[in-house]
């Protein structure tokens, strides 16, 4: 129960546009790859990330759960096998992928899937399912944070989802 | 600083907190022997000061409870007498130092600073180089006294440069330190989060102490 409290908390704070407020530097390459090291240490999974370094200025926290909401939602559903990528998208935005191989999000419940306590399977209970809230968070946040999130189908045979993220990206200077 | 008195005449303890507080300590009394052990045992104070002759139990029994229960606060005790075994006995039961009634308020003052002195040594732990320091405990980084805000990565990457200041450290090995051996994501991390640094620890302050020696590695100066 507090962890729907807390998510509902914190769907608020994107309500108010408090979430994109935060103006810190997030560096989005550390966030994937650390929770990828998570996955691998709780889960059975085969977690592969294909990531370039990029940062963007926002909210650290809020970033670090739109990823720990994305990766846990594809862990659910994976059978053996989780992807995750960081790449730019033309000059200055990114794009987020994370992938599994599971039974993949039907055509037709990819937008309800991003609104509040959607469970495409009826028969899953709060325990297994998480509070219903999860990929709402996520769309909030990168909406507040100006990006897009879709959903298609993974080449690992489940389902895709893509944040789309608008630069600038900080430009990284090389160690020369 | 804070400070527990513990004194059962009520005009000297009075003097004593208007005293102590005008120099800029917080301070609590009480009045008990009893009272005391528990009051210094669940309160965080710096020093105690401790009257030796209390109602319900001894100042020398309250520092040996104190003691034995494992709260090593530094404890000044106020004697009415200045015979040697007593003085002894106060000081073997956990004591740090005593003064002998009637004192001056100005020998009071310098005896508690000279305690908080040797017990309360900088535990800050902390990294300096040049004007760099970091803040292990806070994970905070300053140049020339200015707060830097770094990345968490950043930080990291920032504490292993100056563990070893003015030595090269090869990208492997910042990659192992940094990033975790078996690290599996860009492969020019260490490049962009040495970039990233630079930008906030040196260009700002026109310094170059974060140096790139091709073919080896990075090191931190500290010389500017």
């Amino acid at each position: 129960m507090s962890a729907l409290v807390a998510d509902l908390l914190l769907l608020a704070r994107a309500d108010e546009g408090l979430i994109a407020g935060g103006k810190q530097d997030v560096d989005l390459d550390d966030i994937i790859v650390s929770e990828a090291a998570r996955l691998r240490g709780s889960t059975d999974l085969n977690v592969t990330t294909e990531v370039v370094t990029a940062r963007v200025r926002g909210d650290r926290d809020a970033w670090e759960r739109v990823l720990r909401n994305l990766t846990d939602n594809a862990a659910r559903f994976a059978t053996s096998r989780v992807r995750l990528g960081l790449a730019r998208e033309g000059d200055d935005s990114m794009r987020i992928t994370v992938e599994d191989d599971g039974p993949g999000i039907p055509a037709e419940s990819r937008v309800a899937v991003l609104g509040r306590f959607v469970r495409l399977d009826e028969h899953r209970s709060r325990q297994q399912g998480g509070t219903g809230l999860g990929l709402a968070i996520v769309h909030d946040i990168v909406v507040a944070h100006g990006g897009e999130v879709s959903i298609d189908d993974s080449s690992l045979g489940g389902g895709r989802i893509t944040v789309l993220l608008p630069g600038p990206v900080v430009a990284e200077v090389g160690g020369a | 600083m804070k400070l527990l008195i513990v004194e059962d005449e009520t005009q000297l303890a009075a003097s004593l907190r208007a005293g102590l507080v005008a120099e800029g300590f917080d301070i609590d009394l009480c009045h008990d022997g009893g009272e005391a052990v528990w009051q210094a045992t669940t309160g965080a104070y710096d020093a105690i000061v401790l009257d030796l002759m209390l109602p319900s139990l001894s100042g020398a029994q309250v520092v040996a409870r104190l003691r034995q229960r494992g709260v090593l606060t530094p404890v000044l005790m106020l004697t009415a007498t200045s015979d040697d075994a007593t003085i002894a006995a106060t000081l073997d039961a956990g004591a740090d130092d005593y003064l002998t009634k009637p004192f001056g308020f100005v020998v009071l003052l310098a005896r508690l600073r000279a305690l908080l002195r040797r017990t309360a040594p900088d535990v800050v732990p902390r990294l300096e180089v040049g004007s760099l320091m970091l803040d292990l405990e806070r994970m905070q980084a300053t140049r020339r006294g200015e707060l830097l805000t770094l990345t968490p990565r950043e930080t990291r990457l920032l504490e292993r440069l100056m563990r070893t200041p003015d030595v090269v450290v090869s990208k492997q090995e910042l990659l192992d330190d940094v990033w975790g051996e078996g690290f599996d994501g860009p492969t020019n991390v260490v490049e962009v989060y040495v970039g990233y640094l630079r930008r906030k620890i040196d260009s700002p302050y026109g310094v170059s102490s974060l140096r790139t020696v091709r073919g080896f590695g990075y090191v931190l100066h500290a010389a500017e």
